[in-house]
């Protein structure tokens, strides 16, 4: 009875020892998230203040999106249950068209930022465990009163590196968003991966070519 | 205040309303697959879509476009405010019947400091004070009570919506005092003002938004779709900027879907 009551106290107190520890680990996890989205978001706004220059800003944009992303995993999340439909070149090519329509949008709409002072502060964080963090963030530009919320959805991945796998933006998904707009298109094209390949690529030529025309 | 004839009439309006939110959204409560948007008809929904963006593109694209460039930002900013200070009344009732005191706090007090030092709600003191803006509407409103939105609409002029945020819609505009006024002294020019106006000023504040959707969109219809049907959850869940008290504000739902998730790995 005795010896049964002391083991049961044991495995309670070794119980709570390891379950503070799992929350500290994701405290401190949630504080490691935050260092990586506000150096990352440094580095970006140097990137917009300071270039002029359109191409300049998209190969600076690719390394940080490369470097911070787990480009890869959001691309293959974003195509659904597609991408188990797709032939394994249709998956690479859209892998390579996915990453050149993320930087081509993103550097577009970043474009009407360019050289203006803004700022982003991290305000606060999250954690669902050890590997996964929401980062909140508030970006202020110049001329407006309130701030965008922009939430960063961290996840450590096996390597053990910090990647971004979701931006949320004033609570909206940019990955679920996207990911309702291919399907959408995949389904308009018949239910065809390659229908979606096609207009990933016309869609970012173009937006390509509507920059080189606007720096001109 | 009001007549006790116009009171019973909005109760019979609300039990009215109450039951046709019922029944729409009563088929709606399962949760969708991610990929499939609850759009039983988007067919029709796309026809009203393009005949909204011939409305803009012809009459509220270029109003906006001359708005921004004849009045200077402060001056945008100052209506801006004064349009949400009017709309005040409505966000108040909203954080009472969601049973939200600190809100309902936060309110009266934006109401009470704009109206007075802000003048007329056209500067937005009360922000620096620490008293952040917020939105509440019924929709909201019946979102906390648990209503799903049920299948998306796209309505004409109005734009996206859904069965719930109609009927918040119509009974946000019975609750707002200013148009409770001018009905009763049958001053309907200052509504349709304040509406156009509010069309202006909106498609004006959010227009870099908006043409970068249209911009970078494969389909701005879906894309329009996703970010409706996301932001209204946002908003019921109240994910808003964090407030002046230390306490976490920060509403996150984790188990919505990411990239990184167990259906990734699988698929690797």
């Amino acid at each position: 009875m005795l010896l049964t009551r002391r083991a049961f106290s044991a495995l309670f107190v070794s119980g709570l020892i390891v379950f503070s520890a799992t929350c500290a680990m994701a405290k401190d996890f949630g504080k490691e998230a935050e260092g990586f989205i506000q150096t990352m978001a440094d580095k970006a706004v140097t990137s917009v203040r300071t270039s002029q220059d359109e191409a300049v800003l998209q190969q600076e944009f690719r390394i940080i999106l490369n470097d911070g992303f787990d480009v890869r995993a959001i691309g293959k999340w974003v195509l659904g249950r597609y991408w188990r439909k797709a032939k394994p070149e249709e998956k690479e090519e859209y892998l390579k068209l996915f990453e050149d329509f993320i930087i081509a949008t993103y550097s577009s709409r970043f474009k009407d930022y360019a050289g203006e002072d803004i700022t982003l502060k991290v305000v606060q964080s999250v954690t669902r465990n050890d590997k996964d963090a929401i980062v909140r963030s508030e970006i202020q530009r110049p001329q407006t009163s309130e701030p965008i919320l922009v939430d960063w959805r961290v996840k450590q991945n096996k390597d053990g590196a910090l990647k971004v796998v979701d931006v949320l933006i004033a609570g909206v998904s940019m990955s679920q968003a996207q990911r309702s707009e291919f399907a959408s298109v995949i389904k308009r094209s018949g239910g065809e991966v390659n229908g979606l390949i096609d207009a990933l690529r016309n869609k970012t030529s173009q937006l390509v070519s509507t920059v080189a025309r606007d720096t001109q | 205040m009001t007549k006790p004839v116009t009171q019973k009439s909005l109760i019979k309006k609300f039990s009215g309303i109450a039951a046709v939110v019922v029944l729409l959204s009563g088929c709606a409560a399962n949760p969708q697959p991610v990929d499939e948007a609850n759009d039983p008809i988007e067919g029709v929904n796309r026809v009203v879509y393009s005949f909204n963006e011939l409305l803009d593109v012809w009459f509220l694209r270029p109003a906006a476009t001359l708005y921004r460039a004849m009045l200077p930002p402060p001056i945008q900013e100052g209506i801006h405010n004064m349009l949400a200070n009017l709309s005040t009344p409505v966000i108040l009732l909203n954080d009472i019947l969601q049973g939200e005191t600190d809100r309902a706090g936060t309110t009266v007090s934006r109401f009470a400091i704009n109206t007075t030092v802000g003048v007329l709600g056209f500067g937005d003191p009360a922000s620096d004070m620490g008293y952040k803006k917020h939105s509440e509407d019924f929709g909201q409103t019946l979102g906390t009570w648990g209503f799903e939105g049920g299948p998306y609409i796209v309505l004409p002029v109005f734009g996206p919506s859904n069965p719930r945020d109609v009927v918040g819609r119509v009974v946000d505009y019975f609750t707002d005092p200013v148009n409770m006024w001018a009905q009763n002294t049958d001053r309907d020019g200052i509504t349709i003002t304040r509406a156009v106006l509010d069309a202006v000023d909106t498609r004006a504040h959010y227009y870099d938004a908006i043409e970068d959707i249209k911009r970078n969109s494969l389909d701005p219809y879906s894309a329009m779709r996703s970010y409706y049907i996301q932001r209204r959850n946002a908003e019921i869940m109240n994910n808003e900027a964090s407030k002046a008290t230390p306490a976490p504000s920060l509403s996150f739902d984790f188990n919505a879907p990411a990239p990184g998730d167990e259906e990734i790995t699988e698929a690797r």
